[in-house]
């Protein structure tokens, strides 16, 4: 068990979301740069987890963050801003992932994939990397957002009722249950000595 | 990983989430954001003309705001008592009939200036 994971530092420290939110309304492209690269990497991570698949979830990541910003100035200043911009995002997300018909069969992931030799280390962190991207693919839509929004971005449980429209009580059960089966699906997994 | 760290605890687990992070990171931030802010600029965002449009917006609901405002307040107003030049003109004239032809707004009428010779 641990405690709350740490979320980008940029989330800290520094200027907040509303006062940065308020600047890139006046037409403050420096305070709209910084608004994007902190919650870059975490929209990244969401939308990855939800696809599964490195470019749709990029794709999918600029939709939603360009909707989030066309309609920056509906954004209610007195409310936490990142679940706001996640809801957006994981709509498009989940939006295209139900769109999807043909889910094409995965290429071998390029970081493994290189020719380069790898430490013994780093090989490992890889084919961890590419074991648990496959197990969470296995397990249902919200319990895979739900999951990484809970152990990843270390919202609360109301935050991602919010951000996936779930009661908050679905979203213990889907965290629950999603841990569950990722133990299972990575029963075989040895770690190095 | 701890298997029994995976189950449900109201915390989240730090190991699960540090080993989900590490498979789930991109790399490459800057060309996204990059992307991400042409993309924006094309729709207009942040831009001058979109900021003006907002303000824009705003000037309109506060000038009808004022309007209504002032159309009430107007409205509710008594009626105006005599002003201070009529008041004059009558004290030094002893004759309201010479302020109302001092004060009027519009030319007076013919009929009105020249009843008073028309008595004599």
């Amino acid at each position: 068990m641990g405690a709350v994971p740490e979320r980008e530092a940029g989330d800290r420290v520094g200027e907040d979301e509303p006062a940065l939110v308020a600047r890139a309304l006046r037409g403050d492209r420096l305070a709209l740069g910084r608004l994007l690269e902190r919650f870059t990497a975490a929209v990244r991570r969401v939308t990855y987890a939800i696809l599964g698949d490195r470019d749709e979830a990029d794709d999918a990541a600029q939709d939603g963050l360009l909707q989030a910003l066309v309609k920056l100035d509906h954004y209610d200043a007195t409310r936490p801003f990142g679940p706001w911009l996640l809801r957006i995002v994981a709509n498009a997300a989940i939006d295209r992932r139900r769109r999807r018909t043909v889910r094409v069969a995965g290429v071998l992931d390029d970081t493994v994939a290189g020719d380069r030799p790898l430490p013994d280390t780093e090989v490992e962190r890889r084919l961890l990397g590419e074991r648990l991207r496959a197990a969470l693919n296995e397990l249902p839509e919200r319990y895979r957002a739900a999951l990484v929004l809970f152990d990843v971005e270390g919202y609360s449980q109301a935050e991602i009722a919010q951000i996936l429209r779930m009661a908050p009580g679905t979203v213990r059960s889907a965290v629950f249950h999603a841990r569950r089966r990722l133990r299972r699906l990575m029963a075989d997994w040895k770690e190095a000595p | 990983m701890n298997p029994e760290a995976m189950a449900f605890s109201a915390a989240p687990d730090r190991s699960l989430g540090h080993a989900l992070r590490g498979a789930l990171d991109r790399s490459g931030h800057g060309a996204f954001v990059a992307t991400l802010l042409a993309r924006a600029e094309a729709r207009g965002v942040g831009s001058p003309r979109a900021v003006l449009g907002r303000w824009t917006a705003g000037a309109i609901v506060a000038a009808l705001v004022a309007a209504l405002a002032a159309t009430l307040l107007v409205g509710a107003e008594p009626p105006a008592g005599p002003t201070y030049e009529a008041a004059w003109v009558t004290a030094a004239t002893g004759s309201p009939v010479a302020a109302e032809l001092f004060t009027a707004q519009r030319a007076p009428d013919t009929a009105l200036m020249l009843a008073p010779l028309a008595l004599n």
